[in-house]
């Protein structure tokens, strides 16, 4: 009887693997790679530095005032909203998804920053770091992506 | 078809699970380290322009804010790391015993 038992479980367990092994022939658990969006974080991320740059050099200037850039803000609002559409399409992409959320709301703070006026350049230093740091942790990401699980 | 050694699978797929997560912490781990070390000095440098009147508190809360941000942003790779780790620890423990399990079977499965 006890051997019995034993013997079920064991076919059981071989069952169970063997299943698991044919059902799986490759096991992804997050979304796969998309090329759009990984274009689109660093084609964002140029803007992004651009408009650091020239801030920086024009800073005391008309140049650097909020109502000569308005328009950075504007395109940078459609830029990711154009990434967040097309991440939201994607399956089993909910990091990349809140990583998007997460960066238009970066930019939403920097412009109220940016409305309240920037005097020195050193202000310029956190901003700057952690853009750099946002950029690169999504652009570490879609390059892990593109590797796969392996 | 030819006796499956269960304990001697699981062994290889184990090994092959270990290997796999380890490399791929090896690999995230300065990474993160890098990144908290950068998101306090960030905050240092706020806190400081703060101190020296070089910004306002409303500025700062902003600055905070953005930096939290960036730091969510890490996180998130961070996890996603973690999640492709998994992934590759499965399939590693999988291609360990594909040869064996088919061998045994008789015809290719895996």
């Amino acid at each position: 009887m006890k051997l019995t038992v034993r013997f079920r479980s064991y076919r059981l367990a071989m069952g169970l693997l063997l299943f698991c092994l044919s059902s799986c022939q490759s096991v992804r658990l997050i979304s796969s790679y998309d090329e759009i969006t990984d274009k689109a974080v660093t084609a964002f991320q140029e803007k992004v530095s651009r408009f650091f740059i020239k801030i920086d050099r024009n800073l005391g200037t008309e140049n650097a005032a909020y109502q000569k850039n308005k328009s950075f803000y504007e395109d940078a609002g459609v830029d990711l909203n154009t990434l967040q559409i097309r991440t939201d399409a994607i399956d089993n992409n909910q990091i990349v998804q809140k990583q998007v959320a997460a960066l238009q709301q970066m930019m939403q703070d920097l412009e109220k920053l940016h409305q309240l006026g920037f005097n020195s350049h050193e202000e310029l230093i956190p901003l700057r770091n952690g853009f750099n740091s946002a950029f690169t942790a999504l652009t570490k990401l879609q390059l892990a992506l593109k590797r796969g699980g392996k | 078809m030819k006796p499956i050694h269960f304990p001697e699978l699981i062994q290889d797929m184990l090994t092959a699970a270990r290997d796999s997560l380890t490399s791929h912490w090896k690999e995230a781990a300065p990474y993160a380290e890098k990144e908290m070390n950068a998101f306090a000095e960030n905050i240092r440098l706020i806190a400081k322009l703060k101190l020296e009147g070089k910004i306002s508190l409303e500025q700062a809360k902003l600055h905070v804010e953005i930096q939290k941000n960036a730091m969510r942003i890490v996180l998130l790779t961070i996890e996603g790391l973690g999640i492709l780790a998994v992934e590759a620890a499965i399939n590693a423990a999988i291609d360990a015993v594909r040869t064996t399990v088919n061998k045994a079977i008789g015809w290719t499965l895996l």
